[in-house]
């Protein structure tokens, strides 16, 4: 009887030492965080705001005002 | 209520194991990203209205691409090239950066394939992206 | 030889058959070399005068197809020949439509054929022209005006607009040698040329030669590019493979005003000096021989070069770059004045000897300020598109309250010196060995272990490790605002890493320097402290007791930041239970100030030491 006990226990402690380590170990790729860091970093560059649905950019014909100012000027 | 004992210990390693794992939740911001973001940020406002006219598109590979510069008047072309090619260079060490703030290179092509589907997801309607072969107006 | 034979059959039937008033013949195919005519159908109309009118559905000639030609030759006045057809080469999808009306000659091997209201046109192609052809023994002489004309590929990267212009050219055949001689004269109108962006015309281009085979060559050609400079140039170029056999350019007084923004800038997309203005004037000189650059001579007469990121700026260049393959080669290069990185440049000339691919100099001396950067023993070399270059390098003191100014800096007293004596570059990494020494607030700053990453680029980067020792406190703390501390500064930045100047790593330790001398700390420096491990702290002290007292003993103080990213993990100079200590205090009043943030947001931090700067700076001018 005592010996199954100490059995047990070994095995648990092994367990909880092996699985953090076998985890760590293995980080896969978290798909949902990039994501979401994804959608923050777009926020950010195309300027959407929730509850603002027409961006700062409006569907326009490039204009010589609009057009890069690195184009060769003189 | 040894079972219990044990049940418990194996909740908490999975709980341990859980916390390794959202340690990497991506949302890093070092100033090479925030400069990279600001760089973008300010581009946009140039490159919005040639989304929208179709002058370039959003490709699969989270990039972009000049799809039809007919509509830019030719003494701006050049420049619209430019703002093109500056665009997937920020977009590049943007991708590599986020993979390297967390520790992860090797991330990079992933960020890339997740980038790829969100800025097509977050496109305005009638900009175009690549499906397939062709290009697709949203 | 088909089609000669219908010809000359015709001709016989329209002199002898005095009945027949029209003769029609159609064939399904006719089949000529490698030429093959799907239903065509000529016609010639014999009443009055003679009318031709030829009509083919399908014609195939190598790679071109027509459909729906049509060509009609009109004796009944003046001869002419009109014609029409759709037009397209095999492999494209759309055709393009084709027309010419022609006055013929009467003596069609000399006189001249004028066609005018020729069209060509396509989706995205629109090229009216005029042409003038007039037969000359074993050759021609063709006069070709453009008006107004559009065209533009499919992504719109190669295009002209409202292009108007002229062509002439002779040609003559002898034996397997065709001769030639042309004029290309661009008079208005707009063209964009991946990357390259003309926007008027005003350019030409002469060019005089002979084609063998697949060999061409170039006797003499000149390029005129209106304001910027004329360019003659010969030699010879296989147009198969596009390789140069053999090739003299010279283009001896280019202005780079001009000639930067139309030639220059569009290839120097992400390089450094692509958003430079330049002025002054320029000779180069090119001879190739077998895809090889055997000479070439760059000259540069009072440039003027000005980055307007405002990164460098080189005044009155004067350059003589003489380069071969065969020989070495001395160069100079010297500038008036300039200024990297808001560095001042004084006066600099540069000698060295060019050998191929490999550079030496025994020194170069740039002045900086009041001092002088001194470059010895340099040797450079470019392999496989790489620089690679070392030497050795000394600054010669340069005073501190100057060098602050140039980099608009709170105004430090003492000099800075550095002697490394090893720079290498590699791979884009510039490298040193050896230390530089800053001798400022009275105490040595050093740093070791400098290397750069593309310093001029978009992104560069920088780390070092930085040691300091024994500074002043109290000239510190005046010269930043920071509330007076008086005492000694010993501080050490390990692996620190600066990513567009802003650090980005780090392991910063910056504690009261061992050893006895006179430690007090003001009141205001105390609250400063404090507040940097944010808001609370002061507060505490200003309602305590110990405001009572201006300054106060301490017997020891330390911060220290471990930075990663953008966090920064900070201590004290002894740990507490649940925080650090930053200034123990020692006699009466003693004063100790503890940390608790454990962690900040390195822009948070930079943002509190700006603001308690900025405060006691107003608290200053009150």
């Amino acid at each position: 009887m005592k010996n199954t006990t100490t059995k047990k226990w070994i095995i648990s402690l092994s367990m909880v030492a092996i699985l953090p380590a076998c985890v760590t170990i293995n980080i896969y790729f978290p798909a949902a965080a990039a994501e979401k860091a994804a959608d923050k970093i777009i926020d950010e560059v195309w300027q959407l705001k929730q509850g603002q649905d027409a961006p700062a950019d409006k569907p326009v014909e490039p204009t010589p005002a609009d057009a890069p100012t690195d184009a060769p000027a003189k | 209520m040894k079972k219990f004992l044990l049940s418990l210990l194996v909740i908490v390693s999975i709980f341990t194991a859980n916390w390794v794992a959202a340690a990497a939740d991506l949302e890093v911001n070092t100033p090479a990203i925030s400069a990279l973001k600001a760089s973008m940020q300010a581009r946009h406002s140039q490159l919005g209205p040639f989304y929208s006219s179709g002058a370039v598109g959003l490709t699969k590979d989270a990039f972009i691409a000049i799809k039809d510069a007919t509509a830019v008047p030719l003494k701006d072309r050049g420049g619209f090239n430019s703002l093109v090619s500056a665009e997937n260079a920020d977009r590049t060490n943007l991708y590599k950066e986020i993979a390297t703030a967390n520790g992860h290179p090797e991330w990079q092509g992933d960020i890339q394939n997740t980038f790829a589907g969100r800025w097509i997801d977050k496109a305005q309607s009638g900009w175009f992206y690549q499906s397939g072969g062709g290009w697709v107006k949203k | 030889m088909l089609l000669r034979a219908i010809f000359a059959c015709l001709l016989a039937l329209a002199q002898n058959a005095f009945a027949v008033s029209t003769i029609s013949i159609s064939a399904d195919t006719i089949t000529n070399d490698n030429a093959v005519v799907r239903s065509a159908n000529i016609l010639v109309d014999l009443k009055a005068q003679t009318t031709y009118t030829i009509k083919a559905q399908h014609i195939q000639y190598d790679k071109l197809e027509a459909r729906n030609a049509n060509v009609f030759l009109d004796y009944r006045g003046k001869p002419t020949l009109t014609f029409d057809t759709d037009l397209k080469q095999s492999s494209d999808k759309a055709w393009a439509k084709a027309q010419m009306h022609c006055l013929v000659p009467a003596n069609l091997m000399q006189e001249v054929w004028q066609c005018n209201d020729g069209k060509f046109t396509a989706e995205r192609i629109n090229l009216p022209f005029a042409l003038e052809v007039t037969p000359q023994p074993k050759g021609f002489a063709a006069n070709i005006n453009l008006q107004s004309a559009n065209f533009s590929d499919e992504a719109g990267l190669h295009a002209a607009e409202k292009l108007t212009g002229h062509l002439t050219v002779v040609a003559k055949q002898e034996g397997d040698t065709l001769h030639f001689n042309s004029a290309l004269n661009w008079q208005s109108g707009e063209v964009f040329w991946q990357p390259l962006y003309f926007a008027n015309g005003g350019h030409e281009l002469q060019a005089a030669g002979s084609l063998k085979g697949d060999i061409l060559t170039l006797d003499n050609a000149t390029l005129k590019l209106d304001k910027v400079g004329d360019l003659k140039f010969s030699g010879q170029v296989d147009t198969k493979t596009f390789k140069i056999q053999k090739l003299n350019a010279d283009l001896p007084n280019l202005n780079l005003a001009e000639a930067y923004p139309l030639l220059f800038k569009p290839f120097l997309g992400k390089t450094m000096l692509n958003n430079a203005e330049l002025d002054g004037k320029a000779a180069l000189n090119v001879s190739v021989v077998d895809s090889q650059i055997k000479t070439f001579k760059i000259s540069l007469k009072d440039a003027n070069i000005d980055d307007k990121n405002h990164k460098f700026a080189f005044y009155n260049v004067n350059a003589d770059i003489p380069w071969s393959y065969d020989a070495a080669t001395k160069v100079s290069f010297s500038y008036n004045n300039g200024q990297l990185l808001n560095m001042p440049l004084g006066r600099t000339n540069i000698g060295a000897e060019v050998n191929r691919y490999s550079l030496v100099s025994p020194s170069i001396e740039l002045p900086i300020l009041d001092g002088a950067f001194k470059l010895s023993d340099i040797s450079a070399a470019y392999i496989n598109d790489n620089w690679y270059w070392h030497l050795r390098a000394a600054l010669t003191p340069v005073s501190m309250p100057d060098a602050s100014r140039a980099f608009k800096l709170p105004t430090m007293q003492g000099k800075a010196s550095a002697e490394i004596p090893l720079v290498t570059y590699s791979g884009g990494i510039l490298t040193t060995d050896g230390e530089m020494v800053l001798n400022v607030f009275d105490g040595t700053a050093t740093v070791s272990q400098l290397t750069m990453q593309n310093p001029l680029g978009d992104s560069p980067k920088l780390s070092a490790d930085l040691v300091l020792r024994n500074l002043d406190m109290g000239s510190l703390t005046r010269t930043f605002s920071f509330g007076a501390i008086e005492g000694k500064l010993d501080g050490d930045v390990l692996g620190l890493e600066l990513l567009n100047w802003k650090p980005v790593k780090m392991d910063a330790k910056l504690q009261s320097s061992p050893g006895n001398y006179l430690k007090k700390i003001s009141q205001r420096a105390v609250e400063n402290i404090s507040s940097l491990g944010g808001a609370g702290a002061a507060a505490a002290v200003q309602r305590s007791v110990l405001r009572f007292f201006k300054e106060f003993n301490y017997e020891k103080m330390g911060l220290s930041c471990i930075l990663r990213n953008n966090v920064c993990e900070m201590s004290g100079i002894e740990s507490t239970p649940g925080g650090y200590v930053i200034v123990k205090g020692s006699g009466i009043p003693a004063i100790t100030v503890l940390g608790y943030n454990q962690t900040v947001g390195w822009s948070e931090l930079v943002d509190r030491i700006k603001r308690v700067i900025e405060g006691n700076t107003k608290l200053i001018v009150k």
